[in-house]
């Protein structure tokens, strides 16, 4: 028996190959997912080890990242220093969003790498090295990062502007370049800009402080006495930790980014198995239709039904195995393609071998064998059930599973697929992932539910496609077309691919889209100021008085916001200043006014009643500083499309936080000034500030849009994996058609169909097998699409919109996977021997 | 002998040899034969004889090794593959022994089958008489697997006459059929011949099947070895029992 599975699947290598590729591209993708977030970590942690190597201790802020550790004082670095037995010690500052201006006036991207502004000691416990040049010793000296000198138009000698958040636009002397790494360069994102360390304290806006002092201790000393020491010196929020620890939480600091980023990876992986899943199941159903003869004479000739269920499970094991081992393989190359990807869109990765480990090869095996065993299963239980009789009935072919029985089963499952989207939709959960759990569990049921009840629709909706497909084809289209309809559950379970994909397709851009026209319609209705000035961060200081002292602009109002607490919680309290608030945006309250007069608050309606407050009420915030106040509730507002629950006046704001910084600015031009003029001034004042962006409504739209569009786009492309896996299916399953159908595509040309019409006749009902897909797809991404838009508070997605261009795009795309689908078994049915096929 | 002109369809000199050196078979040696419009031929022979070679080569299926085959006036080797299959489809009618008919196709849309693949118009008349005379005028929105094999058969006959070629070839066409329904679809074909006109080749090894019709041809080992003119079944029967000596 083992021996006739085999022989069988040598004998038919291209059904093989088909049914492979499907499984071969899922284990591509997790292999790939596994491997370079394995990868990424092991480089990280060869890195971080290296950099640290050169600290036995290290003292910084305790707290659980940069953000939240204070700064050590200064005179710390001489006090460690006097500990017997240290060697080395070197007080760090750092700071994000440090810009120096090039000879071209151009600086850093809001979205490339971060820019750090530094402190250069020249230690080498610190890890940089000089490249050319001199390090900064003077007070008006910097240095830059060789990546940084080299992308950008900079001469060493040169005087250029820089710009730090605390420290405004300066000007300095460019006197070298380094890099980050003593040994070998280790590229981890960021870009550096160094300054001599009192200068760095005082630009980067820690004056006579430090983030870290790296520590080295003579090897003959008692480390352990050494460090009890230093911690002696500390203040409270101080800690020394060893250079292995330092280096561990370096790691550590990244491994919430690789969890998620692998998470993203394996969630694609999954749906394409999942789409394979389908695919598989379907090729073997069709497979065992055609051997049902064969099937049937081993029967009768005495294998036992156990023993046929076993030979086909048995060439699923091989073809599992198989499509395992190539998509280890091409998983590993699919790892370097992923990372150079990532590259290009400016993502830096450190240079390492790809790590294979046992977890990764294990995960392989069991989605590439248990995905197509699972999905072989319902076929070879058929195949068991053949009767000896079937081997001599002159029909044969399995029966297809009753129109009734499908429609109880399947209605079943749609069920329990709808209740599941709907409560991950609409259920309260306390976190994201079990409600994404849910989500996943109901769509996953919804699909099966659609793969099980399709092949109902096969014959209507074939019948619409069709009917055009007929008028214009001629006698090949309606052979098409009935061609599509005389095996529904064939037919369905090969569109159901496309389904899949182009739902999940049409589900993200629908979204896309409302979330567009979402933020389209809150700025066009409420924002009344005509520009809009942001940075990525906050904005540099100055910045909101130079703007305010232009006498082309007139009105003018200020965002801000950081976390405070309100009844042992965290909010987010907004800064707004209430006296200008309302002449650039319609911010209307429904009760109550923006009060100026000091402690005052307004509250979304939601939040209020969440509280059981209302106007006139107190609402206690306790601030960072430690501070508690009560401010009175001015005012309630019911849209909270642009604000959050709590805000307070900027006056307050700036009090209470003890924080002047503000995230965005917008304006209005002044009375009498033209748009162009009022852009110019604008334009002219921020010159200096190349991270800024000033924008009209217009831009600051297209920007989002943009954003929203690319990650879309990305998106869409990995989702798109699953119309290729469609193709591959819709390829296979034409091909085991044309090769049942060979003696009745023999008959056709005997009587004179030509070479043409019979490859046409293939492509139109491989056109007619996809746009079915489509349109269930695409109707199933609008039920989706809304239900989700529904699901997503109004203030990030108010109603749904649905591009009907880029849903008729997506119809259009699925005719041409068809006609490309079509291309080989055209060509295979029309180079048919008419001889062999009539007498075979 | 008849002018060349007249002939439905006819070789000259037709040989057909598959394989090379030892496992050579000569199917067809040097057959010149031509058969008559409006006449009804069976070709006889046991099985390896040619007959079935001979009816592909002359309906331009399978080409010649060596000699001529004629459909009219038309010679088939000089044909393009897309021209024999519009030949095919404007010339010539075909009855197999089984699986005649596109499963997929209602009864009327397999015998305009041929019509409709070659975007020609259909002779309605012409249609609803053979039709008509089959006995299938209350069966034509049928589908194949909703009719009985002799049903199937005489469907698979109409489809042959739809398009009045000038020479039907048959394969067996009663070879699935029990002796009464084979009978049926015989005497039909015969009244296609004797009132409409057609010109049926047909390749058998039934005697019985022979003796309706208008001459016999015998072959044997790709050769021709006796003919017969307005056969009955006994002498058919008779000449084939004879026919290794």
């Amino acid at each position: 028996m083992l021996n006739l599975t085999l022989r069988g699947l040598l004998k038919n290598k291209i059904r093989f190959l088909l049914t492979s590729l499907a499984v071969v591209l899922g284990v591509t993708f997790v292999v790939a997912a596994f491997v370079v977030t394995d990868g990424l970590r092991s480089t990280f942690t060869q890195v971080s080890s290296d950099i640290y190597s050169t600290q036995d201790f290290n003292v910084r802020g305790t707290g659980e990242n940069d953000f939240e550790r204070s700064p050590v004082p200064g005179e710390l670095v001489d006090q460690i220093t006097a500990i017997p037995g240290v060697t080395n010690v070197s007080g760090y500052v750092e700071a994000d969003q440090t810009y120096p201006i090039d000879d071209d006036g151009e600086t850093a991207e809001p979205f490339g790498p971060p820019r750090f502004g530094i402190s250069w000691s020249g230690n080498p416990i610190d890890n940089f090295l000089l490249l050319e040049g001199e390090g900064p010793d003077e007070p008006d000296e910097f240095a830059l990062d060789q990546n940084f000198f080299d992308d950008f138009n900079f001469t060493i000698g040169e005087t250029y502007s820089v710009i730090s958040e605390a420290g405004g636009l300066e000007e300095f002397t460019l006197t070298g370049t380094f890099r980050f790494g003593i040994e070998e360069e280790v590229s981890v994102g960021p870009v550096f800009v160094a300054f001599e360390p009192e200068t760095a304290q005082r630009f980067l806006g820690l004056p006579d402080q430090f983030q870290e002092i790296a520590i080295a201790i003579d090897p003959s000393a008692n480390a352990d006495e050494v460090q009890s020491q230093i911690d002696a010196l500390l203040p409270a929020d101080a800690a020394v930790i060893t250079g292995e620890e330092a280096a561990e939480e370096f790691v550590e600091g990244f491994a919430g980014f690789f969890s998620a980023f692998r998470a993203i990876l394996l969630t694609f992986a999954f749906v394409i198995l999942f789409v394979s899943a389908f695919l598989i199941n379907n090729t073997f159903t069709i497979i065992i239709g055609q051997r049902i003869r064969e099937l049937g004479l081993l029967r009768a000739i005495g294998a036992t039904g156990r023993q046929v269920r076993q030979s086909v499970l048995i060439e699923a094991l091989a073809v599992g195995l198989v499509s395992t081992v190539l998509g280890t393989i091409f998983g590993l190359g699919a790892a370097r393609v992923l990372i150079w990807i990532l590259e290009r869109f400016g993502a830096s990765f450190p240079d390492g071998p790809l790590p294979l480990e046992l977890r990764t090869i294990i995960w392989a095996l069991v989605v590439g064998v248990v995905v197509t065993m699972v999905s072989a299963y319902i076929p070879a239980r058929k195949a068991a059930k053949v009767s000896p009789m079937e081997a001599l009935s002159e029909t044969g072919g399995l029966e297809e599973a009753r129109s009734g029985r499908r429609s109880i089963i399947g209605g079943l499952v749609a069920l329990a697929g709808i209740a599941g989207t709907l409560f991950g939709l609409f259920g309260s959960f306390d976190e994201a992932t079990p409600r994404l759990i849910v989500l996943g569990i109901g769509a996953v049921l919804s699909f099966i539910a659609v793969a099980i009840l399709s092949p109902l629709l096969v014959k209507p909706v074939v019948a619409l496609v069709g009917a055009p497909i007929s008028a214009f084809g001629a006698r090949a289209g309606k052979l098409a077309t009935s061609n599509a309809s005389r095996s529904p559950q064939r037919t369905a379970g090969t569109a159901v691919a496309l389904t899949i994909g182009l739902a999940l397709v049409s589900t993200v851009t629908i979204i896309g889209a409302s979330l567009k026209s979402t933020v389209s319609d809150a700025l066009s209705n409420t924002v009344t100021a005509d520009y809009i000035v942001t940075a990525f961060g906050q904005l540099p200081e100055g910045v909101v008085d130079e703007v305010a002292a232009l006498p082309e602009i007139g009105d003018l109002t200020v965002f801000a916001g950081d976390d405070a607490m309100i009844g042992g919680e965290e909010i987010y309290v907004e800064g707004l200043d209430f006296t200008t608030i309302t002449s650039l945006i319609n911010a209307d309250l429904s009760e109550g006014s923006y009060d100026n007069s000091g402690d005052q608050t307004v509250l979304f309606r939601d939040y209020a009643e969440e509280l059981g407050l209302g106007v006139g009420d107190t609402l206690e915030i306790t601030f960072p500083t430690g501070t508690t106040q009560g401010f009175t509730i001015s005012g309630i507002f019911d849209d909270n499309t642009f604000f959050d629950n709590v805000s307070i006046d900027f006056a307050d704001y700036q009090k209470y936080f003890e924080n002047d910084e503000v995230g965005a600015l917008i304006a209005s031009g002044a009375d009498g000034v033209s748009p162009e003029d009022a852009r110019a001034a604008l334009d002219g004042s921020l010159d200096l500030y190349p991270q800024l962006s000033v924008q009209d409504q217009a831009e600051f739209l297209a920007e989002t849009e943009g954003q929203i569009d690319q990650l879309l786009a990305i998106i869409n492309v990995f989702l798109g994996l699953s119309v290729l896996i469609a193709l591959i299916g819709i390829v296979n399953t034409l091909t085991l058609s044309v090769f049942e159908r060979t003696r009745e595509l023999g008959l056709l040309r005997a009587v004179g169909m030509t070479r043409r019409q019979i490859r046409r006749m293939v492509r139109w009902e491989s056109v007619i097998v996809a746009v079915f897909g489509a349109v269930l797809g695409i109707g199933l991404g609008v039920l989706f699409g809304w239900a989700i838009s529904d699901a997503i508070p109004d203030d990030i997605v108010a109603s749904p919109t649905f591009p009907i261009g880029q849903l008729i795009i997506f119809v259009i795309a699925a005719v041409i996977v068809g006609l490309v689908a079509a291309i080989l078994p055209a060509r295979r049915a029309a180079r048919l021997n008419i001889l062999d096929a009539i007498s075979s | 002998m008849q002018t060349t002109t007249t002939m439905a369809a006819r070789t000259e000199g037709a040989s057909k040899i598959y394989g090379t050196g030892d496992t050579e078979v000569r199917a067809l040696d040097d057959v010149s034969i031509g058969f008559n419009p409006s006449q009804f031929t069976a070709i006889m022979g046991p099985s390896g004889s040619g007959k079935s070679t001979l009816m592909h080569t002359l309906a331009g299926l399978d080409p010649l090794t060596t000699g001529k085959t004629f459909i009219g006036d038309v010679e088939l080797g000089s044909l393009s593959e897309k021209d024999l299959t519009l030949l095919r489809r404007q010339k010539v009618g075909f009855i197999f022994q089984a699986f005649n008919l596109i499963p997929t196709l209602s009864a009327i849309e397999n015998i305009t089958l041929p019509v409709d693949l070659a975007k020609g118009q259909i002779d309605k008349a012409w249609v609803d008489n053979v039709v008509k005379t089959v006995g299938l005028a209350d069966r034509t929105s049928h589908r194949p697997d909703e009719l009985s094999g002799g049903q199937q058969q005489r469907v698979a006959v109409a489809r042959a006459l739809a398009s009045k070629p000038e020479i039907i070839f048959a394969d067996e066409p009663t070879g699935n059929l029990d002796s009464k329904t084979g009978g049926e679809i015989l005497d039909f074909m015969r009244s296609a011949v004797r009132e409409l006109g057609q010109t049926i080749v047909m390749v058998t090894h039934d005697a019985v099947a022979a003796s309706y019709s208008d001459r016999v041809v015998f072959l044997a080992d790709g050769k021709i070895v006796d003919e017969m003119a307005n056969p009955t079944a006994d002498a058919v029967f008779d000449r084939i029992k004879n026919l290794g000596d």
